[in-house]
Parts: structure tokens; sequence; C-alpha cells
């Protein structure tokens, strides 16, 4: 057991290895001095007053390419390791395809959280340095941040395996992105609709992997009191289950895949 | 035979060059740009795409006005349902014409309307919502805000209208707010709006009424310029467009009977009545002005 868990490690460290190898973080302090030069253009106008929007660009940045490397890095595990045949020595060695699977998820997971936490602690000094006050509720978003990259890792983990690289890119993305504007399309229209349609639009609401609840991006720029533990303890469970259910069946898929 | 193609020729380069000059997009060069400016922005790739830029980012900007002003909470117009169980939407007028709109429910609904039950009770946690009527948070606060749009896109009419108001009303700087629309009227010189909303500045917080009767007679030339333009392209103005109007003709008319020009005023609230004849403040002025000349001034 214990063995297991060290040769998971082992891959986990791996995939965070080859991200760093790829420069993948790199683009967190890119685009952390982009957030600095772009907040600095402000200052330059001598505008004051822009609390609201200094924050608004920051956490939408952080989300959009926090999102983004978490979908890349994911989509690129497994069919990378397919491709390059660097796979079947790794399964040669005694591991199972369950403790393969673990340690990709766990690499991605990690690397796409490091990025997170990079990228809020960047937002947070800049903020700082410009005088503006962030509650509670930031530290709540980020922990918020950190949980969706794990609930997206593991979605684009299992949807590697069942389509090509370039769609489960662009699926996941779509996704990620698109997400609210569904969950609020359905809030909008479910007062007028009947019958099937009700029923189907409920559903889809239901089933649907809500990405934007993890978002209290518009609660920190507007600078409301922070949530409830209550409800992290609920999303909590909510990416855990949405989380878990991905594992299984993408994990379920990799052990009976032809190799 | 050899003259016969040379003649050919000719008529032939003729008709490409009729024909090339019939299909080319025809630019109408008006004071807004200069002739220089429409050859650059036909042949420069990027500066077309930079202008595109431009433009979405400030009509981001300004779509993000009511969401800054309602602290994140999104509300939305009550559905068929909703109405017949008489919730309606309420108006709000009084923060300038630009931001006056009508703010239903809240697109989260509340616990007894709410058909999502755990997911329900998490978004209302997680995403801005509060009970009740709609509020507003402190107009002053999206003064930067046009400050900002404005940098990056200084022909964003709206934003110096709004913010100049914004500036004047609730900030109480009303020299804050004309210094700002004149830096528009600059940048803006064929802008009908910015004038009429300097010379209602002028008006309401100077009290300098030669200024103001100066800024609002431009505004009315500017429109009707705008609106013949309009009328070309068989196009009119917007309600906004002609509510500005109706009320650049009300404040000129008020100028000149403060400035005791009876007579000029009138002829203002003639010419007002006859461009726009549902602007019925005109005729209420007119009578105004008729009265104290009757009455022996002027």
């Amino acid at each position: 057991m214990r063995n297991g868990l060290r040769k998971t490690g082992t891959v986990a460290r791996v995939a965070v290895l080859e991200s760093i190898r790829r420069k993948d973080p790199y683009v967190v302090l890119i685009l952390g001095a982009a957030m600095v030069l772009g907040a600095g253009l402000f200052s330059h106008f001598g505008v004051e007053g822009l609390e609201k929007f200094v924050k608004d660009v920051g956490l939408t940045v952080t989300t959009v390419f926090s999102i983004v490397i978490c979908v890349v890095a994911a989509a690129r595990q497994l069919p990378a390791e397919i491709e390059n045949r660097t796979l079947y020595p790794s399964l040669g060695k005694p591991i199972s395809r369950t403790g393969f699977y673990l340690g990709k998820y766990v690499g991605v997971g990690l690397m796409s959280s490091a990025v997170v936490v990079a990228f809020f602690l960047l937002l947070r000094i800049l903020l700082l340095v410009f005088g503006i006050s962030v509650g509670g509720v930031f530290y709540q978003a980020l922990y918020l941040r950190v949980l969706s990259m794990w609930f997206v890792a593991a979605g684009v983990l299992c949807l590697s395996l069942f389509v090509t690289h370039s769609a489960n890119v662009t699926i996941s993305l779509l996704a990620c992105m698109g997400m609210q504007i569904v969950a609020h399309s359905i809030l909008y229209v479910h007062d007028e609709l009947t019958g099937v349609s009700l029923r189907l639009a409920e559903a889809v609401y239901w089933v649907a992997p809500h990405l934007e609840l993890f978002d209290l991006s518009k609660k920190v720029i507007h600078g409301w009191p922070p949530v409830p533990w209550w409800a992290l303890a609920g999303m909590t469970l909510y990416a855990v289950v949405y989380a878990g259910l991905f594992f299984t069946v993408g994990c379920a898929r990799f052990r009976r895949m032809p190799l | 035979m050899r003259r016969l193609g040379w003649l050919a020729g000719a008529a032939g380069l003729l008709l490409a060059a009729l024909l090339a000059h019939g299909m080319a997009p025809q630019f109408q060069v008006d004071s807004r740009y200069k002739p220089g400016e429409y050859q650059a922005a036909k042949e420069s790739v990027a500066l077309s795409l930079l202008g595109q830029l431009r433009m979405s980012v400030s009509d981001l900007m300004w779509l993000k006005t009511l969401e800054y002003l309602h602290n994140g909470i999104i509300y939305r117009m009550p559905s068929e349902q909703e109405r017949a169980e008489g919730i309606d939407a309420e108006e709000f007028t009084g923060m300038g014409a630009g931001v006056a709109h009508h703010d239903g429910p809240s697109l989260i609904p509340g616990e007894d309307r709410d058909w999502r039950g755990i997911l329900g009770e998490l978004d209302r946690n997680i995403e801005p919502w509060r009970a009740g009527h709609p509020q507003h948070s402190d107009p002053q606060e999206l003064i930067p805000w046009y400050q900002v749009l404005v940098k990056f896109n200084p022909h964003y009419v709206h934003a110096y209208t709004n913010g100049a108001f914004f500036m004047s009303d609730f900030a109480q700087q009303p020299e804050m707010g004309r210094d700002f629309l004149l830096a528009g009227a600059e940048k803006n010189p064929w802008s009908f709006e910015i004038e009429s909303m300097l010379g209602r500045i002028y008006f309401d917080y100077f009290k300098e009424y030669e200024n103001a009767a100066a800024a609002l007679a431009k505004a009315v030339e500017l429109a009707k310029d705008e609106r013949r333009a309009l009328a070309q392209r068989e196009e009119e103005f917007d309600d906004l467009q002609r509510q500005v109007l109706c009320e650049a003709y009300l404040f000129l008319a008020r100028s000149q009977t403060e400035l005791g020009r009876l007579d000029e005023a009138i002829a203002v609230c003639d010419e007002g009545m006859k461009a726009l004849p549902d602007c019925n403040l005109l005729r209420v002025q007119r009578r105004i002005a008729i009265k104290r000349l009757t009455g022996g001034e002027g």
C-alpha cells in the first residue's frame, strides 16, 4: 500500500516536473507582470477610485488563465504518454494503471493549485501596493478556485480518454467558460417553459457540473462579506462528488483500454 | 484597324475606371473624420482591428456600469407569470439618461420561488444576491469608471454626458463635470449630446445663461446636421437622441428667457415644436415667455 502510494507520488512528481520543463508555470509570472503593468497604466492615468476595476481585471485574468493552464496540462497528460510511447515503460514497472492515473491526476491538480496560489499571491501584493483592501472573502475565493482546479482536472483527464486532444481542449474550455451562461440562461427562461422543455432544462441544470459556483470574484470585487462556512463545505462536497465521479469513469476506461 | 484597337483599349480602360469608381467603397467625409483618417482606416488592417478592439472594450465597460451600480447582483425583467402575479420592474430614471433602466426581480430567485433546492441555496450564498427591492451603490463610484472609459475610447459620448451628470449632481462638483464635458467636446466637436449637457450644466449649476445659450444653440445646430446626415441614410434619431434634442431646445428657450430675449425664446420654442412635435415642455415654456413678454418684459 505504502509502496503503491510512493509510486503514485513519483508519477505525480514527474507530471509536475514535466509542466515546469514545459515552462507552464512561467506563464504565471509573465501574466502577473502584465497585470502589474496594466494596473500601473491606471495609476498613470491619475484616476482614483478604481478599486473595483483593478480587482475585476485581476480576478478575471486569474480565473481565465488558471483554467486554461489546468485544461491544457490535464488534456495532454495521457495522450502525450501514449503518443510518445513513454507510457509502456512506466506501466512495465510494478505500478497499477489506477496508481498511474491517480498520479497523473494528483500531478495536474498540484501544479494547477500552485498556479492559482501564485496568481492570488501576486494579486494580493498588487492590491496591497495600490492600497486596495480585501476582506476574508478573498481567501475564500482562493480556496474555491483551488478546489475548482481539482474538479476541472478530473473532468479533463477523464475526457482525454474518450476524445482527441484538440477536441478535449476545445470542449473543456467551452464548458468551463460557458457554464455560467448556460446556468443563467436556464434561470432566465425557466418561468416561460412548460412540459418536456421545462423538465429537460431542469435536468440539464441538475446534471451539469456548475463550475460557476466556485467563483467568488463578484463578491470580492463588490466588497461583500465572507460566505458562511457551510456553503464552503457544501462546495467542497460538490467538488469531491463530481471529481470522484469523473475519476472513477476515467480510471475505469484507462484500466480497460487496450494499449 | 490598329487605330480601332487603340480606341477599343482606351474605351475599355475608361469603362474599367468608371466601374472601379462605382464599386469602390464610398466613404462619406464629414466633420467627424478627416479624409486622411478615412484613408488610413481603409488601408490599415491593424488600425481597423485596433479600432474594433477599442469599441469592444468600451462597450464592455459600458455594460459593466449596471453591474457595478447593482453591486454585482443581476436583475432581469419579470416573466409573464410574475407579471400576472403583480411583480413588475421598477423604473430608475434619476441617474442620467444613459443609465436610466428598469430592474425586475433578481436573476437568482429567492427561496420561495427557487426550484433548485440545495443548489439554489448554494448559489444565493456564492453569487451576489439580496432579498427585496433592487438597491444601487453610490453612483459616484462610477465617476472614475467613466474617466477610464473615455481614455479607452474618447468618442464614447454617453460616458462624457453621464460622467458629467454624476460629477455635477451626485458628487456636487459641477466644475469637474464642466471640464470633463469641455474635454469631450474638444474630442467630439460634432456631438450635440455633449454640447447639450454642457449647456444644462452652465444653466443649472453656474447660472451662466450666456454660456448656456451659446452651448445649447450649438447643440441644436449640430443636432440638425446629425439629423440631416441620418435622413440621407434613411435613418432617424432614437428616443434618447430625441429626448436630448428636446431638452436642448427647452433649456435654450429658458436661457433666452432668463436673459430677457423673449422674442428669441419664443422663436426657439416654435422651432423646437416644429422639429419635435411631442416635446410638450416647449409649449409650457412658450406660454411662460409670451406671458412675460405681454407683461412688459423683453
